[in-house]
């Protein structure tokens, strides 16, 4: 067939009922442009074949305007139920506790599941500081939620329980907590739309877990609340899920497997547009890959995190940062550099006081100063570590452990080895431990 | 954007292949679809801040609304439909934008094109069908003359999305 055949043809021939189809299929052989005609024609058939697309079309739609109006008005009434909340809610937190039951018995149209949601943004912010406080502002909820419908009841009830597994973690109580994130899962599980707050308390009982050390648990249950998240697309809850996982990695010491999460968690990040997580996933991926070895890499990594925490204004990152990139230039050989850059990260620190972040610097560098054999930098060095770690409130032995650095240091019997041997204590800082001195090898 | 701006555009943009996955994939009878994809939406306005892509999110919610309805309607019986949310986006999607194709073409070739292609008509058949013509020709003409209608709906769809 030496001129193209005409779309009637191709189109015969694709439906297989063409008489030249010998000459045809040998022309397309041949031919992009015709071939792109019959692939068209293809998948325009798949397509149009689908039975249930064509049952689906010849069926009239009669729900769309009205069900829009519907969702519509509901995200009015969300707005305004929100502001409302936010409103009472301050007057509220501005009352002492053992008034509110009054309050809502003065007012109960506010007992809404935007109040209780609304304090359950409240028990986040009091998580760290007041854990106690956050289990009454919980109970304050928990109560709204009995005055509910019961599909915003079971809602509200499983977020209690979420936030009561936290709080009690916060606290220690870890059995108590595993307990909490138990019912909340239970409640979320009843909901029809409850799946994606379902991941986020075994999110919660994950991190109970981690607490415990369970790490073996703690990962199967992340697994499972990240098979979840991820059909929900990128999410706040799907990024600290997988940066759980990364940080139990790191306890397991497969730092491998930690680099992968943080690396996967990274653009999740960037999508959020969460600029101070990305920066803190940038830190930990520098210090997985100096731990790696793969220096260049931790130094860009360190770098930009430094970058990052300076234009967020988050100080004491950035200098915990820069801490990485003395620490990468040490690695690379490159000592003088390391050890300009430890000095100011130290000095840094104790501008803001941090004088226990400050002497742990300081540990690094009379590391390397000893490694070098510089014996008079080692000793100012060695001396200004036990102040550092006294005004950091260190326990007796770990003072102890600091006081036989600086005597061996003095007594130019100290190495490298010295250094880590103490530093173990200081880090630990366990005031039921002893201080004993290492056996001579190490000196 | 307000909450209102966000979830009509939300509602605008993946009402169509949530309410095929409610119908096609799950089989929810038509009076249920409804309340399930509201409270889809219920939940989208509680979550939105947490929520990164939305078109992933309503799916995967609507798909698991759905299978949580039938689990909550025949408990004792075991939903088999567990394609993963990112295929079923994918198929949904193709599936939903091939809908919005067909309704730019005219009436008459939705018709030839379903008796062909759904219903299994010769050409001689369709054109008997829809011409009292007995020519096997004048079917495949026909056919051909929707199938580029199709494809020009098509090159429109295409201009219009880049």
């Amino acid at each position: 067939m030496s001129n193209h055949p005409d779309r009637m043809a191709i189109l015969l021939y694709v439906e297989d009922e063409s008489t030249e189809g010998a000459m045809v299929a040998e022309h397309l052989a041949g031919c992009d442009e015709c071939e792109a005609i019959a692939e068209e024609f293809r998948r325009a058939f798949a397509q149009l074949q689908h039975r249930d697309l064509m049952g689906y079309y010849s069926v009239p739609d009669g729900d769309r305007d009205a069900l829009r109006a519907a969702v519509l008005r509901e995200a009015d009434h969300v707005t305004e139920e929100s502001w409302s909340a936010d409103a009472f809610v301050a007057d509220l937190l501005a009352r002492p506790l053992g008034t509110w039951d009054a309050c809502f018995e003065r007012q109960p149209e506010r007992r809404t599941s935007w109040v209780a949601r609304r304090l359950f943004e409240e028990v986040e912010l009091e998580l760290n500081r007041r854990p106690e406080y956050a289990l009454h502002l919980i109970g304050v909820a928990e109560r709204i939620a009995s005055f509910l419908s019961d599909v915003e009841c079971r809602s509200v009830l499983g977020d209690a329980w979420k936030h009561r597994s936290n709080a009690l973690r916060h606290l220690g109580r870890y059995e108590e907590a595993l307990d909490a994130a138990a019912l909340a899962e239970s409640f979320h599980a009843s909901l029809v739309t409850g799946e994606f707050d379902l991941a986020q308390a075994q999110f919660a009982r994950a991190g109970t877990l981690f607490k415990m050390t369970r790490y073996a648990e703690a990962l199967e249950v992340l697994g499972t609340a990240a098979a979840t998240l991820r059909n929900y697309g990128n999410s706040v809850p799907l990024a600290k899920t997988i940066m759980l996982d990364a940080a139990i990695r790191i306890e397991e010491g497969d730092v491998g497997m930690a680099q992968e999460r943080w690396r996967e968690v990274l653009p999740i990040l960037k999508h959020l547009g969460d600029e101070v997580e990305q920066a803190r996933v940038l830190a930990n991926l520098a210090e997985c890959n100096l731990r790696l070895g793969a220096y260049e890499q931790a130094m860009a990594d360190a770098k930009s995190s430094v970058d990052r925490y300076r234009a967020l204004h988050m100080e004491m990152e950035s200098i915990r940062s820069e801490w990485t990139i003395g620490m990468v230039h040490l690695a690379r050989g490159e000592s003088d550099d390391g050890l300009a850059v430890l000095e100011n990260a130290a000095a840094a620190f104790e501008t803001l006081s941090m004088s226990g972040d400050a002497g742990f610097v300081k540990l690094d560098v009379c590391e390397e100063l000893l490694r070098r054999e510089e014996w008079n930098e080692a000793e100012v060095t060695a001396r200004g570590l036990a102040s550092l770690f006294i005004a950091a409130h260190v326990t007796t032995a770990s003072t102890r452990a600091l006081d036989f650095l600086r005597r061996s240091v003095e007594n130019r019997q100290a190495t490298a080895e010295t250094v880590r041997y103490v530093r173990e204590y200081v880090t630990a800082d366990d005031p039921a431990r002893r201080f004993e001195p290492p056996s001579v090898a190490v000196n | 954007m307000t909450t209102r701006d966000r979830v009509a555009a939300a509602y605008d943009a993946h009402y169509d292949v949530m309410r095929y996955i409610a119908a096609q994939r799950f089989r929810v009878p038509p009076p249920d679809i409804r309340p399930l994809i509201h409270d889809v939406f219920v939940s989208f306005m509680r979550h939105y801040a947490a929520v990164g892509d939305e078109r992933s999110w309503l799916v995967a919610a609507v798909s698991n609304a759905c299978r949580n309805y039938w689990r909550d309607s025949k408990p004792s019986e075991v939903l088999t439909d567990t394609t993963d949310t990112r295929e079923l986006i994918e198929d949904a999607s193709a599936r939903v934008d091939v809908l919005r194709l067909l309704a730019r073409i005219p009436k008459r070739c939705q018709a030839v094109l379903w008796l062909r292609y759904v219903d299994g008509l010769s050409p001689e058949e369709i054109a008997l069908r829809c011409a009292s013509s007995t020519s096997a020709g004048y079917g495949r003409q026909l056919i051909h003359r929707c199938l580029r209608a199709v494809r020009e709906a098509l090159a429109v769809g295409v201009q219009e999305h880049s």
